[in-house]
């Protein structure tokens, strides 16, 4: 299959008071064209920052992109001139927020919104424009669009934002959707109509889109393979089926053992010890190796590589592979 | 489990009016948060409150912390019927942990004034009378002495969840209202912090109302279950009971909502049609009616009362008038 978008050894850096905080320290990742990729992680593991690296979203005052490529029909997104970056945020890649109560203006009209993506980047008239606004809006499932258009973002609930966001970003048809968190902040029947509509627009369209979540069951369900992310690395990568049944790093094992479910019924839950710890420039352990219960002494002297041991399938973990643990 | 009720909440209602103009003298609708609540909580048992946002399971617990006065209805507590008077005794005996471990701790208090709070309000003990009552307790929960001076900005999200347990465990109270605490964790802590709270359970013996809206998180820490919609308690059943026997709709498309965390099981994901409605206008009859897939005309004249179908397996649906 195609890849529509190649990144290659991606580094973010924040540079803090005293420190350089490595937010995402050499992501590689390859997406598909009409796929559904998820990255999973918890939060500070740099999921969100190699979204907004992309497509150009970090504020370089205090970022830095200290190495890498993104490579996007030919051209390499982490260096294109803010001009030419414009042209393509929107919509050639686009992207769908967490929150929607802040991610629309509370004081244009939800037309205005969507209609603003097309007036800057197609050179379609007054009507035209209205036309393709009702015609996104029934896309979403929003219904009565027509009244719809004229509402401010605050007359809308929850779902009737977020879709109304899908639709900003479904606008120009673009090649890639980004979609952060889509469904964080919704209740629990309306984030299944919120996938629901996720999943249609991957199908129907043949989207490429790259769904980021800390959610396991989100991932299960919505996506054709994940990348985990853990302290700014991937530390595994696969099919998602591949990573439920055999997961390999001790990271996912320990993820996956600790969401609560609805099936199993265990007295106690397994957890991860410890918390998620900050790390500094530069890196020279494997990031997991205080809460890992497989680390020794080669763990915490020098940091894995991303191994692949089969099409498709990575993990950065000494002892997993070598060992067989 | 012993059957010894805790707390007896007789038709409690809490009503919220809406009002317009400067002065707030035009009411323009009520909203009915809480309508109707009847429930027993039983000493030792884990309640979960599972609701949509909106569905008043904050409210509710609001009114049985005596933090916003009900409309109408009873708390009895331990045999006494809550009111103002009996405010200060009350709050020795219930604490709630909250949501937000960020905002819910005072940033400019380290973790030993935080913790002796409750200590030095309700009690007369010394410093080191009250240290005597915090150390172990910390100890308990993962912390070390030094910790006791540092300031909430030194912990992480974890930690300070944890800091507000201890808070909320320091007097011993017998019941702790958890309001959704371990939305704001992720995963790898939440697991701790879950543990945590049962852990404490079996040591102090201590009642939980346990609120959240995730069905896999209640379903793990609770005995019985209550599933709220629109102010009203739809069904409440043992967790086992509800899972295995759903009878409310609306608790099956909560269930069949979640996306499973196995790749192999298609969560069917189809959805409930609809949102929830405003409360202000609610709809007439069921308030579910609107999404519900077998709602019928009766639906629309008459609220269905919350009866026991099965034994202690409680649901407000017309579909069961027939049984009981």
């Amino acid at each position: 299959m195609e890849n529509v978008l190649t990144i290659k050894g991606l580094k973010t850096y924040y540079h803090a008071k005293n420190r350089v905080v490595p937010a995402v320290d050499g992501v590689d990742l390859v997406l598909r064209k009409g796929e559904m990729l998820g990255i999973v992680g918890e939060s500070g593991c740099g999921k969100s920052t190699v979204a907004r690296s992309v497509i150009g979203l970090i504020d370089r005052s205090y970022t830095e992109i200290a190495g890498g490529c993104a490579m996007f029909d030919g051209q390499d997104l982490l260096h294109l001139p803010s001009r030419e970056m414009n042209r393509i945020r929107g919509s050639r890649i686009s992207m769908v927020f967490q929150n929607p109560l802040t991610s629309l203006n509370p004081v244009y009209t939800i037309e205005n919104q969507i209609s603003e993506v097309l007036r800057i980047h197609t050179d379609l008239d007054k009507a035209a424009i209205h036309a393709r606004c009702i015609e996104l809006m029934e896309m979403v499932g929003i219904p009565d669009p027509e009244a719809r258009l004229k509402d401010y973002p605050h007359q809308l609930s929850g779902g009737m934002q977020q879709r109304a966001l899908i639709a900003i970003a479904l606008a120009c048809n673009p090649e890639i959707i980004i979609a952060d968190e889509p469904t964080t902040a919704l209740d629990v029947t309306i984030q299944a109509q919120i996938l629901q509509l996720i999943r249609s627009i991957n199908k129907e369209y043949g989207m490429s889109m790259i769904l980021i979540t800390h959610n396991m069951g989100i991932v299960a369900q919505m996506c054709d393979r994940v990348m985990v992310m853990y302290g700014g690395v991937c530390v595994e990568e696969g099919p998602t089926e591949r990573i439920f049944d055999s997961p390999m790093h001790p990271y996912t094992r320990g993820l996956l053992k600790a969401i609560p479910s609805i099936a199993s019924d265990k007295e106690d839950l397994f957890s991860i010890p410890g918390t998620v710890p900050r790390f500094s420039y530069p890196v020279a352990r494997c990031r997991f190796a205080d809460r890992c219960p497989y680390s020794n002494k080669e763990c915490s002297e020098s940091e894995p590589e991303l191994i692949s041991f089969a099409e498709d399938c990575s993990v950065r973990c000494f002892r997993t592979i070598k060992e067989g643990i | 489990m012993s059957r010894d009720v805790l707390i007896q909440v007789n038709h409690l209602k809490k009503y919220f009016n809406v009002s317009r103009g400067i002065l707030g003298h035009h009411i323009e609708g009520t909203v009915k948060a809480v309508d109707d609540v009847s429930l027993s909580i039983y000493r030792g048992e884990t309640i979960g409150l599972i609701g949509e946002s909106g569905c008043g399971k904050s409210t509710l617990s609001r009114v049985l912390l005596g933090l916003i006065s009900p409309t109408d209805g009873e708390v009895i507590f331990e045999g006494k019927k809550m009111n103002r008077k009996a405010l200060k005794e009350f709050r020795t005996r219930v604490q709630m942990v909250f949501q937000d471990p960020y905002s819910s701790i005072d940033p400019r208090m380290c973790m030993r004034r935080i913790i002796e709070e409750p200590l030095r309000i309700h009690t007369s003990l010394s410093r080191s009378e009250r240290m005597d009552l915090v150390l172990p307790l910390i100890k308990q929960l993962g912390f070390d002495e030094e910790d006791l001076k540092k300031y909430p900005h030194e912990f992480s999200g974890g930690q300070r969840q944890r800091i507000g347990i201890a808070r909320a465990f320091i007097l011993e109270p017998s019941f702790i209202i958890c309001d959704e605490p371990v939305s704001a964790l992720d995963v790898s802590i939440q697991a701790q912090i879950l543990n945590l709270f049962r852990q404490l359970q079996r040591e102090k013996g201590v009642t939980y109302l346990f609120i959240s809206h995730d069905m896999a998180v209640i379903k793990h820490i609770s005995d019985r279950i209550a599933v709220m919609y629109l102010g009203r308690i739809v069904e409440l059943a043992s967790k086992d009971e509800l899972f295995s026997d759903t009878l409310h709709p609306y608790t099956k498309a909560l269930i069949e909502s979640i996306p499973v965390p196995d790749p192999r099981i298609h969560t069917s994901m189809k959805p409930l049609e609809g949102e929830l409605p405003s409360p202000i206008n609610p709809p007439s009859g069921c308030p579910f009616r609107l999404r519900c897939r077998h709602a019928m005309d009766i639906c629309a004249s008459s609220i269905p009362e919350l009866r026991e179908i099965k034994e202690g397996h409680f649901a407000a649906c017309h579909l069961f008038d027939g049984r009981s």
